[in-house]
């Protein structure tokens, strides 16, 4: 059993293969995964994955009250908890929406970010209005300063990890799945309406908005 | 001022009288109520701002209303782009003329059209220009206008054909600007080709640029989430839904026993390792004595001094307490003075069958308590033992103790 796990497993980190990879690798072996899950046992806890292979992490032996009030807690103060994580990870994803797919283990150099926003009006002013979110962001500061400070939020948050520190490249960690299964239990649960669900139109339409070249000539349709 | 300038200034001091009622026709229809609003709904219809809609109802002059929207940048659902076309096509007639003009023509005809022309190209400019504030103003908000998303898909939809006929509209107007600059150029009249090239030719470049980003925004935007994957298309359905709900923080969602654990992020439980200072292993004793060294001196913080209150004399008029001498004590006392004053054996149970006062302690209690005082004062005792004495008895019996003062005492 290596100290450096328990210790880990103890802060309430999620351990990947990219944050903490030495850590990952002991965890992968089947008796560190015995002996660390007895250890855990003790203090009701167990050695838990999110997914089949995804990031380790410290979890109840079972989920009691006391588990489902925090959750419960977090779900009501969403916008807190969640929120900024929600809006950071949005953003980066509409810098390249082809290209950047927030799974673990992806790159995100600083640059691509920088390139974007410098071409796009409509991304910088995305970018001010993510300030009351982002910590240290200011109207004053540059954009690359901004954004040096939206990813640094990310970090210190685990969702990523600074890979190239000369180069300025961070990588999403294993921990974006927890983030991913909460929006996936709230969506279970409906909270947002049906009517603001985009899963509703034809695909006939995405073709239609997808490729400008597609598009009909005439507009009688939505004129009408 | 000028009559046209006095008649402004007249028009807007009257919108100016019944803004509460230009206020309220922006927001949608007014009807008729008292005599007051009666009189200042006639006035307003009286000057064109209100028009009858329906019986004794009114709306605000669409002009108008499109100057308070493009203000406030509030713009309807499904608002056209202004089309430029129809202005680029009275400017083209309008430079036909002046050209017309300058070979055979009067001058001040030629100024006149000249600022027509001039105001033409302000037009197609400015309408260019409200086009995009109104793309940005709608795309920054996400169609805001609307809030079910069903109807911003379509807007997207409408807004993605509107933006490709706008951009066709805009480098028509380009390529009218280069060639009016260079038909201005040979028709030697520099003024109309500085006014085509600072007017249009100077900004289209920007312009196209811009509609092309707003283009290419429209086209991803939303529809994107339509090629992401599920998660990532959920995050960004989240995230529309911060930004469009503002004042709600989230959720009560009903949670029990069989939710995930993937749910339940884990709370850090802190390690505080404590020395073991009872470990007197060499290697802990000098890390740990390395560890204190470390820490900061104590700061002893002097105990704060208790004011005693003055000294006093108090005289009561308690009797003084005298110790009371039981009797074994008292006779005790007396056998170590009477020892002490004697060189002779004195018997423990002859002193005290001398004395009445200890008739009721029983004789062997008297001994064993006497003996152990008396040894202990530093007088010699001796068993008087009954019968002959055993060489190798474990337990004599005695039947008194005698005491004498010791030889050093009696040398």
């Amino acid at each position: 059993m290596n100290a450096r796990v328990l210790k880990l497993l103890l802060e309430g980190a999620y351990i990947c293969q990219y944050r903490y990879r030495d850590e990952f690798a002991m965890l992968e072996d089947e008796e560190e995964q015995v002996e660390v899950d007895a250890w855990l046992e003790k203090l009701d806890k167990r050695l838990a994955r999110l997914g089949e292979s995804g990031a380790f992490f410290m979890a109840p032996s079972f989920v009691g009250q006391r588990d489902i009030a925090q959750i419960k807690g977090e779900l009501l103060k969403f916008r807190d908890e969640y929120g900024p994580a929600v809006l950071q990870l949005d953003f980066i994803r509409q810098t390249d929406a082809g290209g950047i797919m927030l799974s673990p283990g992806e790159y995100i150099p600083l640059f691509q970010l920088e390139a974007a926003v410098s071409h796009s009006t409509m991304l910088e002013a995305q970018l001010k209005a993510l300030q009351g979110v982002v910590s240290g962001a200011s109207q004053r500061q540059t954009n690359h300063e901004n954004l040096r400070r939206l990813m640094e939020h990310l970090a210190k948050d685990g969702y990523v990890t600074l890979a190239n520190k000369d180069s300025g490249v961070y990588q999403v960690t294993g921990k974006i799945e927890q983030l991913y299964s909460v929006l996936q239990f709230l969506d279970e649960n409906k909270v947002i309406p049906d009517a603001e669900i985009d899963d509703r139109e034809s695909d006939e339409a995405q073709i239609d908005l997808l490729e400008p070249g597609a598009l009909p000539s005439t507009d009688a349709e939505d004129a009408t | 001022m000028s009559e046209r300038g006095e008649q402004v200034q007249k028009l807007l001091a009257s919108l100016s009288r019944h803004s509460d009622l230009v206020a309220e026709a922006f927001d949608g229809s007014v009807s008729g109520g008292d005599k007051q609003r009666n009189t200042a709904i006639e006035a307003l219809f009286g000057l064109g701002v209100l028009k009858p809609y329906d019986e004794d109802t009114y709306r605000l002059n669409p002009r108008l209303r499109e100057f308070f929207s493009e203000h406030f940048a509030s713009y309807h659902a499904f608002q056209a782009l202004r089309r430029v076309s129809t202005t680029m096509q009275q400017a083209q007639e309008q430079w036909r003329a002046l050209r017309r003009l300058r070979v055979s023509g009067s001058a001040k005809d030629q100024a006149t059209l000249y600022a027509a022309l001039d105001e033409s190209i302000v037009e197609m400019g400015y309408s260019i220009e409200h086009n995009l504030t109104m793309l940005h103003a709608l795309l920054s908000t996400q169609y805001g206008n609307v809030d079910d998303l069903t109807s911003k898909l379509r807007q997207n939809r409408y807004y993605a054909r509107q933006v490709d006929q706008f951009l066709r509209d805009v480098q028509s107007v380009d390529a009218f600007g280069a060639q009016t600059a260079d038909e201005a150029t040979a028709a030697g009249m520099p003024d109309v080709r500085r006014l085509v090239t600072r007017r249009l030719g100077a900004r289209c470049l920007t312009w196209t640029s811009q509609i092309k980003e707003a283009q290419e925004v429209i086209s991803k935007r939303l529809f994107e989430a339509k090629l992401m994957e599920t998660r990532v298309k959920r995050l960004s359905r989240f995230s529309l839904w911060l930004t469009r709900h503002r004042t709600t923080d989230g959720w009560d969602v009903p949670v029990d026993e069989r939710a995930s654990v993937s749910l339940v992020r884990p709370e850090s439980i802190e390690l505080r390792p404590q020395p073991d200072v009872a470990d007197m292993d060499p290697a802990v004793r000098d890390n740990l004595l390395q560890a204190a060294s470390k820490l900061p001196a104590k700061v002893s913080l002097a105990p704060p001094r208790e004011e005693l209150p003055p000294q006093m004399l108090v005289e009561g008029d308690s009797e003084p307490v005298f110790e009371t001498l039981t009797p074994a004590l008292q006779a005790l006392h007396e056998l170590k003075e009477a020892s002490r004053r004697s060189a002779d054996t004195i018997s423990l149970l002859g002193w005290k069958h001398a004395r009445p006062d200890l008739a009721d302690v029983p004789d062997g209690v008297w001994l064993m308590y006497a003996s152990l005082q008396l040894k202990g004062s530093g007088l010699t005792l001796s068993f008087a033992l009954e019968g002959v004495e055993d060489a190798f008895a474990v337990n004599a019996s005695f039947y008194d103790i005698e005491v004498r003062r010791q030889v050093f005492e009696e040398s």
